[in-house]
């Protein structure tokens, strides 16, 4: 089985997820608050802006206004006598005074109940004394008869200078009317000390559209240009449409400004208040500018923090996925190490405490795999699953210990062939080794053609003779099967096995990985010496097996052998099979 | 080997980098010519004749030296030398001329057709070929019109008012305006008021002694002052000669007045002179002469000294006196 290696593609990593979660919230809140902000700022300003335009227009107006007033006042005086006899000179004294009281006034003109000119007083012009001239027809005398203050069209003296005629009427027929010419160049210093704002100024409009009044007064003299009064026109339309909302248009010169108008009373004049947009709007431009700003400072600061505390979040996952890691690959002495006091450390800690587990389990294996080196494999599963290797250690056992080799393999194997040999050698300890799972036995050693067996060790087991015995048996029965095949090749081998039993020292010996489980003591010797005592196919066993055995198995006394190592001679028995 | 050749290459950058930064501050800076009659002295180049003019550059917040360059040429008080003058402004060069009466505006005008020119001119700058127009005048002239032509006749009337049943006036006309139509206005004035006028001509200062002892023996009952930059400049002269020889005096400036002329009519001079100033900067500015149109005065003074009335025994009617703008006593 293999382990799927490949890392999983991050595709939504969590420390994008947290910080973007961060971060949107608290930009989405700053942002929502700053546009909220700004729209309601923006239209507070406008209404505010609004309102400021319309008073200073309102305001212009009325100076006009009384400008206007002014004059129709000092007129008011030439018309206060009737024309009596006599009264000439008193008439031609207030005429005088009025020019002397109103710049403004270029000439008057007062006219009788009859519509006859009386007198004609100018600053210019010479003047006329009862000149006699009829002026009924004459629509200024007209006017004022009607409605008692009459004001006339403007127009242009000369193409340039901006006129007016002025018309009053006494409160009685008899005094008569009073006609007045007027420059309205005079309203300029009216208008240029009107002041909107800090670069905002206002002008005057008569009916069709021409600029009558205006801080630069060369627009004023340019005359009636039908362009500018078309255009003029267009703007009063505009105006008239916002329904007295000052509205955001382009001026004479092309320069964008907000306006608003109102009207003169008297005159059908209107006054236009401009400021340039710039300025007009220079405080919501300022409103907007700071919470663009702070939105910036916050989103930045948003994103910082967002940042910070994503980290701070996702490392102990991180040190949990490296930990994970380093353990996965076999690193169990790896500990996770996360203080965060939160599940992350109750995670944190059952890996380690799984990486714990995992290390002493790994020991284990490694123990069970060094028992089954020695045990046969059922055994080594018994003792792996009790748990318990300690069959391996050093211990006091009666044991039984089987000796046996191939008869003549040494001078087979002086002049056979090496391929030959192992293949005789494969053979032999397929045989043997069949045989020794089968009857679970321990294989200690083997070297050559010798092998050393031991029953009852590790593992004890029942009647531990009696099984060497018969896998003695089988053994032979297996390998005599082998011998008569190598006869047919000319390999001159025999078998021959040894069982002895008795006390014996078991356990591991050797050093470092390089160690092996045995058995030591006589048992062992006298086990080898039978082994090699015994010939082809017979199996030679000591006395303590011979009664273990008992009826069990067939066995005969072959009579005393002496061997190397023992004082006295020995009953050795054969085993009948 | 290299570091010197290094700091030499910096030291002509910076050379060469100072001086066009010196050469940008100067050069940017605009010329105003002056046209003067009398002198150039003042102050500012041309500060004393030009006194309100100056004043209004200031108000508009330029810097004479500093933000503009006043030029100033004279003509030594000599009609043939206002051409000289002009021309040696153009060859300066200047931005724009500027001038206070309408001889000298003529002879800039006959000088150059490209440079701006901003003058005061005395009456109809259309028939003077100065302008097409009032409210255009298309050209290189533009300013403030004096309406020394138009009011001619009213101050032929006021004088008639101060002196009911005045017959003849003499004029004081210098020739060396004849081009300019005061004599012919006065002439027509005359005969609709019903006065008989008798021109004298006056070419050099010298000659008003002259002129005033021939007055006195005709018997004038009054002079009559043209407009004219030789009588302007003379105004003292004038009223003592007036005063010398009995004889009543009507001028056409406020100044003639405050040094004992007994009456005079006119516009508000050094207002227009300040209004100059306006159109000046809107040139400098960028605006085209043609495009900024001729102002035409809007007050007008009545001056009457009551010292020099008294003195010469003239009883100043009530109509008159309520109506003066200014009495000098």
């Amino acid at each position: 089985m293999t382990i799927d290696d490949t890392p999983v593609q991050l595709r939504r990593s969590l420390f994008r997820k947290y910080f973007t979660a961060l971060f949107a919230t608290v930009v989405v809140l700053l942002v929502a608050n700053g546009i909220g902000d700004a729209w309601f700022g923006y239209r507070d300003q406008r209404a505010m802006l609004d309102a400021v335009l319309r008073s200073e227009a309102a305001s212009a107006a009325a100076q006009i206004g009384s400008f206007l007033d002014g004059i129709k006042d000092q007129l008011g005086w030439t018309v206060q006598q009737a024309w009596d006899a006599g009264t000439e000179g008193q008439h031609r004294l207030s005429a005088l005074g009025a020019l002397r009281q109103v710049p403004a006034i270029i000439s008057i003109a007062l006219i009788d109940a009859a519509g006859s000119e009386r007198l004609f007083v100018s600053r210019v012009e010479l003047n006329r004394m009862a000149s006699g001239v009829d002026r009924t027809a004459d629509p200024a005398v007209a006017g004022a008869r009607s409605v008692s203050t009459w004001y006339g069209p403007v127009r242009y003296s000369g193409g340039s200078e901006p006129f007016m005629t002025m018309a009053v009427a006494g409160n009685r027929k008899a005094a008569g009317v009073a006609v007045a010419e007027i420059n309205l160049k005079l309203i300029w210093e009216v208008i240029s000390s009107i002041r909107v704002g800090q670069t905002g100024h206002a002008f005057v409009l008569d009916q069709p559209g021409r600029i009558i009044a205006h801080p630069d007064i060369s627009l004023v003299l340019r005359g009636a240009d039908e362009q500018i009064s078309a255009a003029m026109r267009r703007l009063r339309d505009e105006l008239v449409e916002s329904s007295g909302r000052a509205i955001t248009t382009e001026n004479a010169a092309g320069k964008t400004v907000v306006m608003a108008m109102a009207p003169v009373r008297g005159v059908d004049w209107m006054v236009f208040v401009e400021q340039p947009l710039s300025e007009a709007f220079a405080p919501i431009y300022r409103a907007l500018w700071r919470t663009g700003a702070l939105l910036l400072v916050g989103a930045t600061s948003a994103a910082m923090l967002a940042y910070w505390l994503a980290r701070r979040m996702t490392r102990p996952i991180r040190k949990l996925e490296e930990g994970a890691d380093r353990i996965g690959s076999g690193r169990f002495d790896h500990r996770i190490v996360i203080a965060t006091g939160d599940e992350l450390e109750q995670l944190a800690n059952r890996f380690n405490r799984m990486a714990g587990e995992l290390a002493i389990s790994q020991e284990r294996s490694e123990r069970i795999a060094r028992l089954k080196r020695f045990l046969a494999p059922q055994v080594a599963e018994l003792v792996e699953k009790a748990g318990d290797d300690g069959v391996l250690s050093g211990q006091r056992a009666e044991v039984v210990v089987l000796f046996c080799d191939l008869r003549g393999f040494t001078a087979f194997s002086a002049h056979a062939k090496p391929e030959d040999i192992i293949q005789v050698l494969g053979d032999y300890y397929k045989a043997i080794g069949a045989t020794i799972t089968k009857f679970e036995a321990t294989l200690t050693s083997f070297s050559g053609d010798g092998v050393m067996v031991l029953v009852n060790a590790p593992v004890p087991c029942p009647e531990p003779a009696i099984r060497a015995t018969e896998m003695a048996i089988d053994m032979q029965s297996a390998v005599q099967g082998l011998v008569t095949r190598w006869n047919s090749r000319r390999y001159q081998l025999g078998f021959g096995v040894g069982i002895a039993m008795g006390p014996a020292a078991v356990g591991q010996i050797g050093y470092e990985s390089r160690v092996e489980y045995t058995a030591i003591g006589s048992v062992v010797n006298l086990a080898a010496r039978l082994c090699a005592s015994a010939e082809d196919k017979q199996i030679l066993v000591d006395a303590v097996v011979a009664q273990a055995l008992g009826d069990k198995v067939l066995h005969v006394a072959l009579g005393a052998r002496r061997f190397k190592g023992y004082d006295e001679q020995m009953t050795v028995y054969g085993i009948r099979y | 080997m290299w570091q010197k050749q290094i700091c030499i290459l910096a030291l002509v950058l910076v050379t060469i980098l100072a001086d066009r930064a010196a050469g940008q501050s100067a050069g940017q800076a605009p010329r105003i010519g002056l046209l003067a009659w009398s002198s150039c002295e003042g102050d500012v180049p041309g500060g004393g004749e030009f006194d309100p003019f100056v004043r209004g550059l200031v108000e508009l917040g330029y810097k004479p030296g500093e933000s503009i360059i006043i030029e100033c040429r004279s003509a030594g008080r000599r009609y043939d030398h206002l051409a000289v003058a002009a021309a040696e402004l153009v060859q300066i060069p200047v931005d724009v001329i500027v001038s206070s009466s309408e001889p000298a505006g003529r002879s800039a005008h006959r000088v150059t057709d490209k440079v701006p020119i901003v003058t005061i001119v005395s009456g109809d700058p259309v028939a003077a070929g100065l302008a097409q127009s009032l409210a255009k005048p298309g050209g290189n002239v533009t300013g403030a019109s004096y309406y020394a032509t138009e009011l001619t006749a009213k101050r032929l009337e006021f004088l008639q008012e101060l002196l009911p049943g005045i017959t003849t006036v003499d004029v004081l006309s210098n020739p060396d305006v004849a081009y300019l139509p005061f004599e012919n206005d006065a002439k027509q004035a005359a005969g609709r008021l019903g006065i008989t006028l008798r021109i004298r001509l006056v070419r050099k200062p010298e000659e008003l002694d002259n002129a005033f002892s021939t007055m006195e023996l005709a018997r004038a009952q009054a002079v009559f002052v043209l407009p004219d930059l030789m009588f302007a400049w003379e105004g003292e002269r004038i009223a003592a000669l007036a005063l010398k020889y009995r004889v009543p005096s009507m001028a056409w400036g406020t100044w003639f007045t405050e040094v004992g002329c007994l009456m005079s009519y006119s516009a508000r001079y050094d207002e227009m002179q300040q209004r100059l100033a306006f159109y000046v900067d809107r040139i400098l500015k960028g605006a085209k002469p043609g495009d900024l149109p001729i102002e035409q005065p809007t007050t007008f003074d009545l001056s009457i000294n009551l010292k020099t009335a008294k003195a010469l025994g003239v009883q100043v009617p009530e109509t008159l006196l309520l109506r003066a703008d200014k009495i000098v006593e």
